[in-house]
Formats: C-alpha cells, structure tokens, sequence
C-alpha cells in the first residue's frame, strides 16, 4: 500500500511538472483574435493598465433592431472615475460583423475596417460614428467596443491611474431568427433520421403489443434480455463479433466516403464538394479505414480465433478486453461528432503540422479527430498488452511457440509492433491536442519548432502500422492456403522467421516516407536500403505459398479463390512498392495516384482480400453454418475484377503526375479518372453480396461440422460454434509423425521446435 | 488519347531519361525485372492451381491436416535459401542502381547559371529571380540553363512538385531546401506546376502553377 501511495505521489509530481514545463504562448491570450489585439495594442488600451477595469463603463446607443441597408448614427459614451477635464481624457475602437463602420467627423477615422479616435478625438470622451446596416435584415451585427480613459499626463501609466474596458453589443436585424442559429443540413438529415427511426421503433414495438397481448415493458423487457449479453460481455468471442460488426460497419461508411470522392472526381473541376467537404472526406476516409476499419476486422479476428487457436478459455484480462472495444465506439463517435461541429477533420489521415496544429483553415472537427484519436489509441495500447500476456502466458499443452498456427504467429508480431509504436502516436496526438487546444508551442514554427518532428514521430508508428494491417492478412492466408491444399503449409519455420523479420525491419524504415522532405542524404540512402529489404521475407512468403500448392489436392471454393486472389494482388502492390522505393523514382511518384495505387494494392488486394478469405474460412466456425458458395464465387469474381479496374489506372494517373488528395485534376486525364470513377462505384456495390450473404446464412445456410474444411489448429477441435468456455476440456496439440513427409526427411525440421518445448 | 490507349499505356516522365537510357538501366530494370517477377508468380499460381487441382474422389495427400494435430514440417532448405539470397542480391542490385541518378538529383550545385527563390504560402508562389524582379504563380525560365531553385515557406509545409521535370522538393517553414534542374532537358514550352503536400483549401487549385520554359536563350 505505502508502496502504491508513493507512486501515486510521484505520478502527482510528474504531472505537475509536466504541467509547469509545458511551453506556453504568450501572443494569444484570452479568446482575442491575434488581429484584433494587435489593434488594441495600436490604439493604446493594453500600455494603459494591464488587465480591462470595471471602472470604465462603455454604452452604445444601438437601435433595437435595424432596417437593412439603412445608416444609423451611433454614440459611443465613456464614463470613468478618473476625472479628467483637459486634454488626452480617452480613446475607443470598435469594430462589427455586419455592415460598414464610417467615421462621423475629424474626431473619428476607418482604419482597416475598425473604428478608432484620432488626434483631435483623444480630447473627448464621447464619440459620434455611422454606421451602415447590412443589405440582409436577417442577421446578427455584433459590436465590439474598446475604451481607455486616460489621466492626461502623456505617458503611458500601468499602475492603475489609467483604466480601460471592452464591451459587446448585438443587434438584431428586423427578420432576424433570434435562439439558435441556422440548423444545416447535415443536423436536418439527422433529426430526419432519428425521426424515422423513432417512428419506425415505434411502430415495430406497437405491433409487437398489439399481436402478441404483452404490455410495453414486456415488450423492451424482452429486447433488453437479447441486448444486455452484448452490452456487458466479457467472452472473447462475442467481443470479437462486436469487433468485426463495428468494423464493418465503418467499412461500409468508409467507403461511402470514397464513393463520394469518386463521384467529385469524375470530371475536372466539378463542384460536387467544395475544396474544404473534399478534403474532410478524404481525411475521414483514410482514418476510418485504417483505425475504425481494419484494425477492427483485424481484432476482431484476433478475439474470436486466437485463444481457440492457442486453446485459451479466454484473454488474460476479458474486463480490459471488454473496456478495448467500448473505447472504439466512443472514439468513432468524437471523431465523425466534427461533422456537426462544422466541418470533420481536415488535414489528412497524417495531420502534419504546421498545418495541423495552426489555426488557420483547419475546421473545428480537427479537435475531435485528435481526440477520439487519443481514444483509440488507449484502446489498441490495451489491446496489445492483453494479446501479449495471453500468447505468452497461456497456451495449451503441446502448443509451443513454435507449434502456434500462423494466424496466431501474425497476430503476435502485429501485437508487438502495436504495443511498441502506438503509444508514440498517442504522445505526439496529446501533444498536438495541446498546441490546438492549450495554446502550448511544440508544434508552432512561430517559435521556432521542426516541422519535421511530428513527421517522425507519426511515421514511425504509421510504417509499423501499415504491417500490422497487412501481417494477420498473411497469417490467415497461410492457414487457408494450407487447409484448401490439403498440405502442411511449405517452410512453417521460415514463414514465422519471415514474419518477425519483417515486424523487426518496419521500424527502420519509416523515414521512406520523408524522401522529399530535405532530410540528409546518408539517412535516406540508409533508408532505401531497408525498405528494399522489406522485399526480402515478403517474397519469402509469397514463394512459400505457392509451393504449398505444390503437390496438393486444391479446393477452389470462395474462402481460397479470396487467398489466392490475395497473393496475386499483393504480389503487385509488393513490387510498386520497390518502385517507389528507390528514391530516384519516388522523387516523381511521391504523393501522386501512383503511392494510392500502391497502397490499395497493399491494404485492399493484401488485408481485405485476406480478411473476406477469413470471413468464408471461419464463418462456419462461429455459426456452424456454411457461407453460399454461388453468391461467394459471384462476391469474389465482381470485387477481383472490380478492383483492379479501378485501381490499376491509378498507377498511370500517378505516372503522368497527378497529385493525391486534390480536388481537382488536369482535363487530359479525365478519361482514366472517369473510368476509375465507375469502377469504384461498382467495386462498392458488389460488396452488398458479402452482406446479402452473411445476413442469409446466419440462419438459413447449410449446416456445418466441426472441422468443415479439415484444418489441423485447435479450433477445430471445438464444436461449432464453440461452447461457451470455448473448449468443454482443454485441449492438447499432438504432434504428426514426421516419418510420413517422406520428402524430406533428411531435414532436421524439429530441431527449433524441441528447443522451445522447455519455455511453455 | 482513347480510353483503351491510356490504360495500356507507360507515362515515362521525361526527367527519368536520363536514367532509362539503355537495357541495364534504372528504370529499365525495374520494369523488365517486375513483368518477369509477376509472370513467374502469376504463371507459378496458374500452374499449381490447375496442376493439383482436386477432381472428384480424389484421395487426400497423405500429409494432410487432422484436427488437433500439428502437421510435420514441409521444408526443403536449399530451395529456401536460394529464394532469399535471389531477392537479397536483386533489391541490393536496385538500391546500387538507384545510387548514380541520385547522386545527380542530390548535387544541387550543379543549378550554377541561374538561381530562383521560391516562397510557399497559403496559397500563392512566389518567384524571386537574380535581378530581384518577382512573378507570382508563373516561372519563367530559359532554355538549357542549370537553374537552382531554394525553397522557403511562410506558414505550412507545401511541396514543389514540376512533373515534366520529374523534381518535387517540400518546402519546410523555418528551412531553406533546394532542388536544381536543367531546362535544357525539356523541349519549350508551358508545364505545370503543383503543390504535392497538402496545405489546406487552396491546395488543388489556388496552387496550381505554370513553368514556362522561353524559346530562345535570355
């Protein structure tokens, strides 16, 4: 306990400190705008007394409402206990919203746009101005009033024998709506909604009274039994449905979101969106696909199949697990909360600073992004560490680390890199939070920061970001490649060298995404060599698959054609990304459509690819029912040619220069963009099969066995779907009669295994 | 260009010839050694896929999986090796390669005849030339000069990017950067200018830029 309480203590004293060392920005104090202080300054109101006094008090003489378009002459009076009868009693300034200022006479003068005193007027304390009502009598004029009574003696006093205030005063036009401001569109399509679904809830609810004689209670009684196992569960199996459901749900947002670009994109300089709508869409689409997509379907995996592969009842810590999940939710919902704030985040899924951490032409929904960011970021951190504790920890007999399925191996070394790099992410988001929100300076060029800091603190958790999307794909490749041929998967030990190796290289190579930003150039070459070394085990792995094939009995059903499709796919994206590897040929292709080609080959051909082969593979595991194979093969033949339809020009549109995240493109290229255009929009909608498939099967597909496909790993030793403590008895993993593979049985294959019989 | 044209088409930016020249050049290799690549794992799948296919009552292999047990290790580890060292040796052979073209792009002093500064801001181009005259938005150059260009921003990071020329180099607030080209690379003529690092609103249009490279010697 005494223990617990010093840390505690010294947990306070960081904070404290912390708090006390954080660089602080004098230039922007209070809610002032910069331009408006420096105005106060000008017209002498700060250099007469440090903080606003009381003691003056300020009154315009406004009209109750006002008549557009009309000229009203307005009195400014100053009242003051500090007397003074002689010259230099004062000065004001004022400034509106609405309508134009004009000066009254000599006392007063227009001064970009603000109102102020003029030599002659500083021997007076009342002022009289004019000023012009807007042409719309809808609207709000907001006056902002500076004075400063002065004692005469000249010179510029702080003590307090010179005072000054600031007021404000509203008028209303004649037809203004006075309460809440306008309501836009996007809040009517949402009170729209909820009105629909209210009414539709209602009425499901009413039919179920009426039909079937319960009373309303009974009714949402029944509804809460069905809701509440999901709302507090702590089974990792319904935690991973939770993970999988949410993230494809914003899968299906996401790629709205990109229908939405496309359809902005389908000539040159349309005006679907305007630029600022342009550039939250791609900001949102790139960070919901990544955190609220495919880490999601990732974990969500993860969940259900790891501690069945490793034949655990559980995770190591089920409450955290559970605690995980809810922050993913809440964290979407600050997140997409920016577009009821005017405007979701807009400075792209990297947020570089400067521009990030300005205030200038950033929307308000960038506060949000970051914060829900920080959310998700203590969601994966605990997420890493209960993975790890689990693997480590709590294998079932016979399974070493090297008897581990490759499924479980990928997640493992995505769960290593997770833990190692998020949190630098989430340090550098809490520091942006603080620049935008504490006025703090880590981040402001003003006071000399590096612009390039962020970069590398963002790159060097977002390369290994990248693997971990990309590393459980491979693993749920290997197991299906393996089970459909009906062979031990090819080189299993070098596949989980390959794999670690490729988890350890991703942390010194995440500067190839800087190649253009000055950096010096033995770092860069450093860098080069690295990220062609990335080639290295994934071509491994690649080979590996296909000579698993090799002598096999081959299943082409959906679950294999998506694997396959994989491979073939990702074998592209693996060699664009040699391409833009090499620096003398990244300096053109750098953030041009030629790197979004590469990275969709990447993380859709690759990680989608791989996790829909999932969704088929072990869909009959956690219902026990099979998916339809004529509507897979139909989900699988649309979205492979689908996609590559319309990502494939990309890599020309790219090659003749066109930059990413631009509204707008040259007219030469709009015939490649229109059709890349009507291939996303038909690569989206072919997903509906995926949907329309799972919604029939769940219920209604075949029935399904428990090992339906004759895969070795644990889970399929349980039944389908698993019971509730997943296995009724632990189970122990044998081990195969190596004398069987009599190709190779020269080969002293089970040496690495023995060795690591004696750390389970 | 017709539709079908430009989907088969290779869009080689000018400013790479001078790394395409000849069959063991970079681009050159990169490409040849990316069909032959693709075709070898491509026509590897098709084989095996077709190969082993699975007729009928066929029988299972007699290593195959069983529930519950772990499989005895398939692995043959010269033909592992032999495809690691491939690679290892292939993507070194690239990165060397990659060396010669950039020690060109890197050596900005080789911009010696001309030099133009370049202000970034939220959203304009500003064009400083040695005579102290100023453009904004548009370049003028002459041809077959070595022009340096040093880079400077006001507010955010931007990216100057010449696609023609195949140079793109971030403009950093609180750092002076620099590229260099050679005008005489080019034919003359009007080019475009972009910003390749998103800087806000005006990115796509309001910093769109145009290089016009003169007809004759300035």
């Amino acid at each position: 306990m005494k223990l617990r309480n010093a840390a505690l203590m010294l947990a306070l004293v960081a904070l404290l400190i912390g708090a006390s060392v954080m660089p602080n920005a004098t230039s922007r104090s209070g809610g002032i705008d910069s331009t408006l202080e420096s105005s106060v300054e000008a017209n002498g109101c700060a250099c007469h007394g440090g903080d606003a006094s009381s003691s003056v008090g300020l009154s315009l003489n406004t009209p109750a409402n006002f008549t557009a378009g009309e000229t009203y002459t307005l009195t400014i009076t100053m009242e003051s206990s500090i007397a003074n009868d002689g010259e230099n009693q004062g000065g004001f300034f004022l400034s509106t919203t609405q309508g134009s200022l004009a000066s009254g006479d000599n006392s007063t003068q227009l001064i970009d746009g603000y109102l102020t005193h003029t030599t002659t007027g500083n021997d007076q304390r009342s002022w009289n101005v004019s000023w012009t009502a807007p042409s719309d009598d809808t609207r709000i004029a907001d006056f902002t009033l500076y004075g400063n009574s002065v004692n005469g003696n000249g010179a510029s006093d702080v003590d307090g024998s010179d005072q000054w205030n600031r007021a404000t005063f509203a008028v209303h036009g004649a037809n203004a709506v006075v309460g809440p401001h306008e309501i836009s569109d996007l809040r009517k399509a949402l009170y729209l909604s909820l009105v629909v679904i209210g009414t539709l809830a209602a009425v499901v609810v009413g039919n179920r009274v009426v039909s079937t004689g319960q009373s309303v209670e009974e009714v949402f009684g029944d509804y809460w039994t069905y809701l509440k196992p999901w709302l507090t569960t702590t089974d990792h199996k319904q935690i991973g449905l939770l993970y999988i459901g949410t993230g494809l749900f914003f899968f299906f947002v996401s790629g709205l979101l990109a229908m939405a670009m496309r359809f902005q994109l389908m000539e040159p300089d349309n005006d679907f969106m305007t630029n600022t709508q342009f550039n939250s869409t791609f900001t949102m689409h790139g960070t919901t696909m990544v955190f609220l997509a495919g880490m999601p379907i990732i974990f969500g995996f993860a969940n259900y199949l790891v501690p069945l592969q490793i034949g655990a009842r559980d995770l190591a810590f089920p409450r955290l697990n559970a605690l995980s999940y809810w922050l993913l939710p809440t964290g979407a919902i600050v997140i997409y909360a920016g577009y009821f704030t005017g405007g979701a985040g807009d400075v792209g899924w990297t947020g570089y600073v400067p521009y990030s951490s300005g205030e200038r032409s950033t929307s308000p929904g960038t506060d949000l992004w970051v914060a829900g960011q920080i959310m998700l970021g203590a969601s994966s951190t605990l997420t890493a560490i209960n993975f790890v504790t689990m693997i480590m920890r709590m294998r079932a007999p016979g399974v070493t680390l090297m008897r581990m399925p490759l499924f479980t191996w990928s997640i493992t070394v995505a769960v290593f890199l997770l833990l190692l790099a998020i949190p630098v992410f989430t340090v550098a988001l809490i520091l942006l939070f603080a620049d935008r929100t504490f006025g703090s300076l880590y981040f402001s060029v003003e006071a000399g920061a590096d612009p390039i800091l962020w970069q590398h603190l963002f790159w060097y958790f977002g390369h290994p970001e990248v693997y971990i999307l990309i590393l459980p794909a491979f693993g749920v490749i290997s197991d299906v490649v393996a089970t459909f041929a009906r062979r031990p998967i090819f080189g299993y030990t070098s596949m989980v060298y390959a794999m670690a190796s490729i988890g350890l290289i991703s942390y010194v190579v995440y500067a190839h995404h800087m190649f253009t930003a000055g950096a010096d150039p033995l770092f860069r070459f450093f860098v080069m060599l690295t990220t062609m070394l990335v080639a290295v085990p994934t071509g491994v792995k690649i080979f590996n698959w296909l000579a698993t094939l090799m002598g096999g009995s081959i299943t082409t059903n959906t679950a294999m054609l998506f694997s396959l499709g994989a491979i073939a796919t990702f074998t592209i994206g693996g060699i664009t990304g040699i391409v833009v590897a090499s620096i003398p040929m990244d300096i053109h292709l750098h953030d041009t459509y030629f790197v979004v080609a590469h990275f969709h080959y990447v993380l859709i051909g690759g990680t989608l690819f791989g996790f829909f082969s999932g969704i088929y593979y072990w869909f009959p595991k956690v219902t026990g029912r099979f998916m339809d194979e004529k509507l897979g093969l139909a989900h699988f033949l649309t979205s492979f040619f689908g996609f590559h339809a319309a990502f494939y020009p990309m890599h020309i549109l790219g090659m003749m220069g066109m930059p990413r995240r631009y509204a707008t493109y040259d007219a030469s290229m709009a015939e490649l963009n229109e059709f890349v255009s009507y291939s996303a929009f038909f690569f989206g909608a072919v997903q509906l099969l995926l949907v329309w498939n799972i919604l029939r099967s769940w219920n209604g597909g075949e029935k399904a066995g428990a090992d339906p496909w004759g895969g070795w790993s644990l889970e399929w030793t349980t039944s389908s779907p698993p019971p509730h403590n997943s296995f009724t008895e632990i189970p122990t993993l044998q081990v195969a009669d190596s004398s069987v593979d009599e190709e190779h049985e020269s080969t002293s294959t089970s040496a690495p295994t023995a060795g690591e019989e004696s750390t389970s | 260009m017709s539709l079908v044209g430009d989907l088969l088409s290779l869009p080689i930016p000018t400013s790479w010839e001078a790394f395409s020249d000849g069959p063991l050049s970079l681009s050159q290799q990169v490409f040849y050694w990316s069909v032959i690549i693709t075709i070898f794992v491509f026509g590897w799948l098709a084989y095996a896929v077709y190969q082993y296919r699975r007729k009928e009552g066929d029988p299972d292999p007699p290593d195959a999986p069983k529930a519950g047990v772990f499989p005895a290790e398939r692995a043959d580890h010269t033909i592992e090796l032999a495809w690691t060292i491939g690679p290892l040796l292939l993507v070194c052979w690239i990165t060397w390669l990659s060396l010669g073209p950039l020690d060109d792009y890197w050596d900005v002093d080789q911009g010696d005849e001309m030099t133009v500064q370049v202000l970034a801001r939220q959203w304009s181009w500003e064009f400083t030339y040695e005579d102290g005259s100023t453009t904004y938005g548009t370049l003028e150059l002459p041809p077959d000069t070595r022009v340096k260009f040093e880079l400077e921003s006001e507010d955010v990071i931007h990216s100057f990017y010449l696609p023609a020329f195949g140079i793109k180099e971030d403009v950093v607030p609180n750092t002076t950067t620099a590229t260099w080209f050679d005008t005489g690379t080019v034919a003359p003529g009007t080019y475009p200018i972009y910003c390749a690092e998103y800087c806000g609103d005006g990115h796509s249009d309001q910093m769109l830029g145009e290089v016009i490279i003169t007809g004759t010697a300035a």
